[in-house]
């Protein structure tokens, strides 16, 4: 981007139009009723938990209102029945002195004093402690509770027909990722684990996956909605749904080769990318060769079973792998015979590798005996031997000989060819 | 600009349908995004029309919102996406068409404020701004596009439906005309 595009950038970004109160009157009208006039109740006393999970200590201030809520969920829940213990007992704790006349006959209750102390949010995540403290105080929160003669039993009569859902369990969806190529997992944690429901993970494609964090791999690419939905243990009915986390599954690419032997003078095989949306592509020939062309050429000298592997990315980044086991069925040997005759009948009098010729690259090919005695040199293709030992001018008998041709290829590697030739006049 | 909690504390109300909350998140949000609708509508109604359209998408679907990139940025994606269709809506083909007749027919309505103590830099935004829309509603889209929100040649090209020279030679015609016009 250049300076002109810059200035222009950096004075239009800072940029704040004036408020507008007309804008905010037209916007409000064009929303009609608030959702939140309509379910005035449950609003509030849903936004008031997201202050106290925020650690605002409305509690001591709106003792009544957080008490009602945390007793109607009580229903429900046994751990928020902790919770609500806890809640009663600071309630009476600000109010008076209560708490410690009824409840400092033995050290559990003691213990539970502490606890009645301390923040909700402290007291809700210790569930070891709350349940403990739940059972044993039971009789006491019971003894406690008809004391605040003035509100708190008679709204707890009221709520409890009204509430159906607990809004203390919290649903939310911590993704891993939210967009990963199709053959990646995902792995979905709850916000919250281990509160007293049945983890059920919807995850877009129509699977249904119980358990409290899972991983899964999607079939197809596309965009899902992962939602995750606690039910109760017992009753099996939805608590609560989270809202929708948004996952990307990325398309990968197809990966696919072909390949072609051609028996030429030198054996190449030709190996063709076939991936129909490849931005970039990567081959592995064992450890012979590797390349980022689109498409590759290798000649295979010897024989064996070679795994070639095309790698194609595509442009989301995601890619794949494709391998392929060749087998070669020989040795390459520069073409050269296995045998041949030097008997004066001009039929194959002369020995000389058939690719030499045909390639025309440099080569010195030397010829020894089976003790290693050397019998012929030539780096010229047209001087094939005649099966003469050239050191004492003795034609050589019947056996089996050996011959090294060292070739200097194009780019100045040098390849070493080395096989035996027969003799039989 | 608040603090991180008190967004979400505004956030979650907002989720929740509460008016209260809404209101906050518009008076937050309300300079900025009319300072980005602007550059997209052809005048300041067309602009103040995107802003509270995109307004009411952006509660509809604040519940999916996941806190994991900047509230800011996610509302501003919400208005530029909600600006483009609007401007698909009110013409056919707008993105292809260079259409230059616009450029005679200026409006100078813009309603920014001027107060002293930030004239200076505000002109130059203003400026800016006015220029942008100045452009015919093919090059403004795309200068917006690429330089301002960072998109690329082919997003654009796909977002539009336009062809990827398209997006390029329009681009290149709107810094033309904006070197003319700003220089």
């Amino acid at each position: 981007m250049n300076k002109f595009e810059k200035n222009i950038k950096d004075a239009v970004e800072s940029y704040e139009a004036p408020y507008s109160a007309e804008a905010w009157q037209s916007l409000n009208k064009a929303m009609g009723p608030s959702k939140a006039t309509l379910l005035k109740w449950a609003a509030s006393s849903a936004a008031l938990l997201a202050l106290v999970v925020f650690g605002y200590s409305y509690i001591n201030n709106s003792n009544e209102v957080v008490t009602d809520k945390l007793i109607a969920d009580t229903i429900q829940n046994k751990e928020s029945k902790a919770l609500i213990l806890n809640v009663e007992n600071s309630v009476y704790d600000t109010d008076g002195q209560l708490i410690n006349e009824n409840l400092s006959t033995t050290d559990s209750d003691l213990s539970l004093i502490s606890e009645a102390n301390t923040p909700i949010e402290t007291t809700a995540t210790d569930e070891s402690n709350i349940t403990e403290s739940s059972t044993e105080t039971k009789n006491n929160s019971e003894e406690l509770t008809p004391k605040d003669e003035s509100n708190a039993t008679v709204v707890k009569e009221d709520k409890k027909e009204n509430t159906n859902t607990t809004v203390s369990l919290k649903a939310k969806v911590i993704a891993s990722s939210t967009t990963q190529c199709l053959s990646s997992e995902f792995n979905f944690t709850p916000s919250v684990p281990k509160q007293n429901a049945i983890y059920e993970w919807h995850l877009g494609d129509g699977t249904i996956i119980t358990g409290s964090t899972i991983n899964y791999t999607y079939d197809v690419a596309g965009h899902y909605s992962v939602e995750l939905v606690l039910r109760d243990l017992n009753t099996k009915e939805i608590i609560k749904t989270s809202p929708p986390v948004e996952i990307t599954v990325l398309e990968e690419p197809s990966t696919s080769f072909t390949y072609e032997m051609a028996n030429t003078i030198e054996p190449s095989t030709y190996f063709t990318n076939t991936t129909p949306t490849a931005s970039n592509v990567h081959w592995e020939i064992e450890n012979l060769k590797s390349s980022n062309l689109e498409n590759i050429e290798y000649s295979f000298k010897h024989k064996g079973r070679f795994t070639v592997k095309l790698t194609a990315t595509n442009e989301n980044g995601c890619s794949t792998t494709c391998s392929k086991t060749i087998t070669i069925e020989q040795d390459y040997n520069l073409l050269a015979p296995t045998a041949f005759s030097p008997n004066g009948d001009n039929l194959n009098d002369y020995f000389m590798p058939k690719a030499l010729p045909l390639i025309e690259l440099p080569f010195t090919l030397t010829i020894y005996d089976r003790q290693g005695k050397l019998m012929y040199q030539t780096t010229d293709s047209s001087q094939p031997w005649d099966g003469i030992n050239t050191q004492d001018g003795i034609p050589a008998e019947n056996g089996i000989y050996v011959w090294v041709c060292q070739l200097t290829k194009e780019n100045g590697e040098t390849e070493v060819y080395q096989s035996q030739i027969v003799i039989a006049k | 600009m608040e603090n991180k909690q008190e967004l979400k504390i505004i956030v979650e109300g907002c989720v929740k349908g509460k008016r209260k909350y809404q209101k906050k998140l518009f008076e937050l949000f309300y300079g900025k995004m009319m300072g980005v609708c602007l550059r997209y509508a052809k005048n300041s109604d067309e602009a103040k029309d995107m802003v509270q359209n995109g307004f009411i998408k952006v509660f509809a679907k604040l519940n999916v919102y996941n806190f994991s990139g900047s509230l800011e940025g996610w509302i501003r994606r919400i208005m530029v996406n909600t600006a483009i269709d609007q401007i698909r809506k009110n013409k056919k083909d707008p993105f292809s068409i260079d259409d230059d007749a616009r450029f005679k027919n200026l409006e100078e309505d813009i309603p920014f404020d001027t107060e002293e103590a930030q004239k200076e830099i505000k002109i130059k935004a203003e400026k800016a701004i006015k220029a942008i829309r100045e452009l015919s509603p093919a090059y403004q889209t795309v200068f917006n596009l690429y330089v301002i929100e960072g998109y690329t040649h082919k997003e654009i090209a796909e977002y539009l439906n336009i062809s990827e020279g398209t997006s390029k030679s329009n681009l290149a015609k709107a810094k033309q005309k904006l070197r003319t016009l700003l220089g």
